[in-house]
């Protein structure tokens, strides 16, 4: 008898490892949609068969195989990195691009041009008042601009702040996530597909947020980093990420924007460290790009910088200048000189300036009626040393700073095109390897089906010719 | 051969075929199919004249019978599990613990075990 329920534990057993085989294939179906989930196979362990010392032998199902590729993963991570900062870069400073229009239509140029052009009207017709008014109305408009132009940048910045704070609570929520999967492994309720597929989904949506490390520990918790080298989460414990809107030093331009830290648990600051992803980004554009236009504590920016060019030198050419009344020239222009940070949102013309007191007469020697409108009218195209920024005439400067504005833009649009194809090659190649094909798992279990109903036929006849047997014997 | 032996050899290949059966893959189970149809030859190609002592072969046969009903047991119960996971091919989703959600029209008598 005990070779008989040998037999029947054996197969037993065997009904088991079918079961698990079965079960493992209907998981990866039911996951083929579930985002993270990773096909599993099964995998069927052979069993110690020794019938002297009682063990049965046969075949059981052992632990699945995952088809989870962490290098693949990493890859992906790395990718989605990648293109998030591109997309987050791109998307902010698509909304600084109009400020520094390219064609020269709208925005700053363009109220430059349209200034130089009604000084150069005027030095053709001194005297004439229609030139002069329009004079004042075309440097009130680019003052009109100046401003406009820092509050747009003013706006972007608050609201690039807001994305960072935003971004960094999410990373904070999606690391909790991570570390209650290492509750849940530290308890020994992990292991599971379903639990392995979410992680995976987290730590994805992670790396589009910030560059982060994630390393498989031998307990089965993962140990997740930013930058490789600042903890988010090790084992059952989370370490929180923050904002924080600080100047590293004592600032040069009061009431400038300060620059942005992230900072880890402890309060250090580990800015740094956040190269990659949606914060990588927003942290680019906020603490470098931003404040090269709009200046910080330290800098004026160059959208000041401009500005104070321009206002400056319209207003000693002026006073240089006498009015048709014989009057020293008043300056055209006033902003707030008590922060070099502030000057394009404060650029206006002077209240006490009128049509009138405009002085287009150069004194000399020798006297020239119209040599101060003469002057302004070629201030944007000058050279002279007085009229340039760091060698650049103003325009060439303004220019220039388009073309930079215009680059940063498209690096990053063309990063972002370039990124979405490695995401896309990185996704599909882990798809490969660990992606659920329906149509590969309902094939497979369409065959077993008949093969299995083969056989059952098969044993079915040799069942008979047995009974044929066992009636021919008795 | 006598029919004690051919017992024997098919008992010993309906015990390769147990074990086969369990690599889920198409190439092996044709490789059961091919053990299966050698049994049967070696079953049909004996004679009544070839039985030397009928009370130990009729042993023989019964507990190869009984070998058979096990290995057809273990047959059904793998159609059956295929049946059940095409059911279950139409889960809706995942629970937090990892197991498929059945649609609530899902039919009450499942091969799933």
């Amino acid at each position: 008898m005990s070779g008989l329920f040998a037999n029947l534990n054996t197969s037993a057993t065997a009904l088991k490892a079918f079961e698990r085989s079965l079960e493992i294939a209907q998981n990866n179906v039911a996951n083929a949609s579930t985002t993270g989930y990773a096909k599993q196979l099964p995998t069927l362990d052979a069993l110690p068969f020794s019938p002297m010392t009682g063990l049965p032998g046969g075949v059981r199902a052992g632990d699945p195989l995952s088809t989870r590729d962490e290098y693949l993963e990493q890859a992906v991570r790395y990718q989605t990195s990648v293109l998030s900062n591109f997309q987050a870069q791109a998307q902010a400073l698509s909304g600084i691009e109009p400020i520094f229009d390219v064609t020269g239509q709208t925005g700053i140029v363009a109220a430059l041009n349209s200034m130089f052009q009604s000084f150069s009207a005027w030095s053709a017709n001194p005297d004439s008042a229609a030139a002069r008014q329009d004079v004042l109305s075309k440097a009130q408009d680019l003052g009109a601009s100046f401003q406009q132009a820092a509050s747009v940048l003013s706006s972007i910045t608050n609201n690039v702040n807001n994305k960072i704070d935003t971004t960094v609570d999410q990373i904070n929520s999606l690391a909790a996530q991570v570390r209650d999967y290492n509750l849940k492994q530290s308890q020994g309720t992990g292991g599971d597909a379903g639990l392995d597929a979410h992680l995976h989904d987290t730590l994805e949506t992670l790396s589009g947020l910030a560059s982060i490390t994630a390393r498989f520990e031998d307990d089965g918790s993962v140990t997740l980093l930013l930058g490789g080298q600042t903890p988010l989460v090790i084992g059952a414990r989370q370490y929180s990420l923050q904002s924080g809107y600080f100047n590293s030093s004592t600032p040069v331009n009061p009431n400038a924007p300060p620059a942005v830290h992230i900072l880890d648990a402890n309060g250090q600051d580990v800015t740094d460290q956040v190269s990659g992803g949606t914060l990588g980004g927003l942290l680019t554009v906020r603490n470098s790009v931003l404040p090269s236009l709009q200046g910080d504590g330290q800098q004026a920016g160059a959208l000041n910088i401009i500005a104070k060019q321009v206002a400056d030198r319209v207003n000693q050419l002026l006073a240089s200048g006498k009015d048709p009344a014989g009057n020293a020239g008043l300056p055209l222009f006033t902003y707030d000189a008590s922060s070099a940070a502030n000057t394009a949102r404060s650029l206006a013309i002077n209240s006490n300036i009128t049509a009138d007191t405009l002085a287009a007469l150069d004194p000399g020697p020798p006297q020239v009626a119209n040599g101060i409108a003469l002057a302004l009218a070629g201030l944007g195209d000058s050279h002279a040393p007085a009229d340039t920024i760091g060698g650049k005439s103003i325009l060439e400067f303004l220019n220039s700073q388009t073309q930079i504005v215009g680059q940063q833009v498209a690096d990053a649009t063309a990063g972002q095109t370039i990124a979405q194809q490695s995401v896309a090659q990185a996704k599909a190649v882990r798809t490969q390897v660990s992606g659920v094909s329906l149509d590969e798992e309902a094939v497979r279990i369409m065959e077993l089906q008949r093969g299995y109903q083969a056989i059952s036929k098969m044993i079915s006849v040799i069942n008979g010719l047995t009974d044929t047997l066992i009636n021919m014997v008795s | 051969m006598t029919l004690k032996q051919r017992c024997q050899a098919g008992e010993a290949k309906l015990d390769q075929v147990s074990a086969a059966l369990l690599d889920t893959r198409p190439e092996v189970l044709d490789r059961c199919e091919a053990d299966l149809e050698e049994i049967i030859a070696m079953l049909e190609t004996g004679d009544s004249q070839s039985v030397v002592d009928p009370s130990s072969d009729k042993d023989d046969l019964l507990r190869l019978r009984n070998r058979i009903q096990l290995l057809a047991l273990q047959a059904q119960q793998a159609t059956n599990l295929c049946q059940g996971w095409a059911q279950l091919g139409l889960a809706e989703g995942y629970t937090d613990q990892g197991r498929p959600v059945l649609p609530p029209s899902e039919p009450q008598a499942s091969y799933e075990v």
